[in-house]
């Protein structure tokens, strides 16, 4: 996965999401919201900035972490790098009055 | 290797995991650290540390004494940070701990007790009892 991220803080994380995936970044009532081209959406606590390629290392695969097209490193501090074409995190779904357990124990551990 | 009883006589590393010793064989070790920051890692399972920055790399790091399902210590602030190979591909990851040891030789075909995590048992160092981690196992332990 090559190209220019947008980063975003979630959760006390940083995540990274390629930015040809995204389409639409907007403040809504419940915070801001990044819109994908799959039409799925995200909520974020802070859209930090766009930075150019990050380079991507692989998560460990004897650990059973959530999809992620790898891990990656900005300024000093590691990086969460969504794949889009995949299942987003359940930490960065969006609040919904229907959360599962998984979601409410991903934003709260 | 630790698997694999028989082997011999091998070195390992004795870190402290909360209440436990623990010993990680020289062949899996890496690195020692001091404390790294850690950042969360939200939705990771309760044996996962967080994420660390070492030299520019991240480091997904684990809790050792979670990872060995030692009884929990004082609240740890992890001072010591293992960089270690796991796995079946042998991949880099790091071991929060509260202390690093010695350096000691022992034999893991003598380990002996129930298998906790990824300790393959347990077996005496000097006065201790300390358990034999055995990072081959991670992602593959039941």
């Amino acid at each position: 996965m090559s190209g220019r991220w947008l980063l975003l803080r979630r959760l006390d994380a940083l995540w990274a999401v390629p930015s040809a995936a995204v389409r639409e970044v907007h403040r809504g009532d419940d915070g801001t919201i990044v819109t994908l081209g799959s039409s799925s959406s995200l909520q974020a606590d802070e859209v930090l900035s766009m930075t150019p390629e990050l380079v991507l290392r692989g998560v460990p695969s004897c650990l059973a972490l959530q999809p992620l097209a790898g891990l990656a490193v900005w300024q000093g501090e590691p990086v969460l790098c969504i794949d889009p074409t995949a299942a987003l995190p359940p930490a960065l779904r969006r609040r919904a009055a229907t959360d599962t357990t998984e979601e409410r124990d991903a934003r709260d551990p | 290797m630790p698997d694999s009883p028989g082997v011999g006589p091998t070195k390992a590393l004795l870190a402290r995991a909360g209440d436990c010793w623990c010993a990680i064989p020289l062949d899996d070790l890496r690195r020692v650290l001091p404390a790294v920051k850690l950042h969360p890692l939200p939705g990771a399972g309760w044996e996962i540390a967080g994420l660390a920055e070492v030299e520019g790399e991240p480091l997904v790091v684990l809790n050792l004494e979670r990872l060995v399902e030692a009884p929990p210590g004082a609240a740890a602030d992890f001072p010591v940070t293992l960089v270690v190979a796991a796995g079946a591909r042998r991949e880099t990851i790091g071991l929060a701990a509260d202390e690093a040891g010695d350096i000691v030789l022992l034999d893991p075909a003598r380990a002996s007790g129930e298998r906790r995590g990824v300790a393959a048992g347990e077996l005496a160092v000097g006065d201790r009892l300390v358990r034999l981690v055995a990072l081959g196992r991670l992602g593959s332990e039941s």
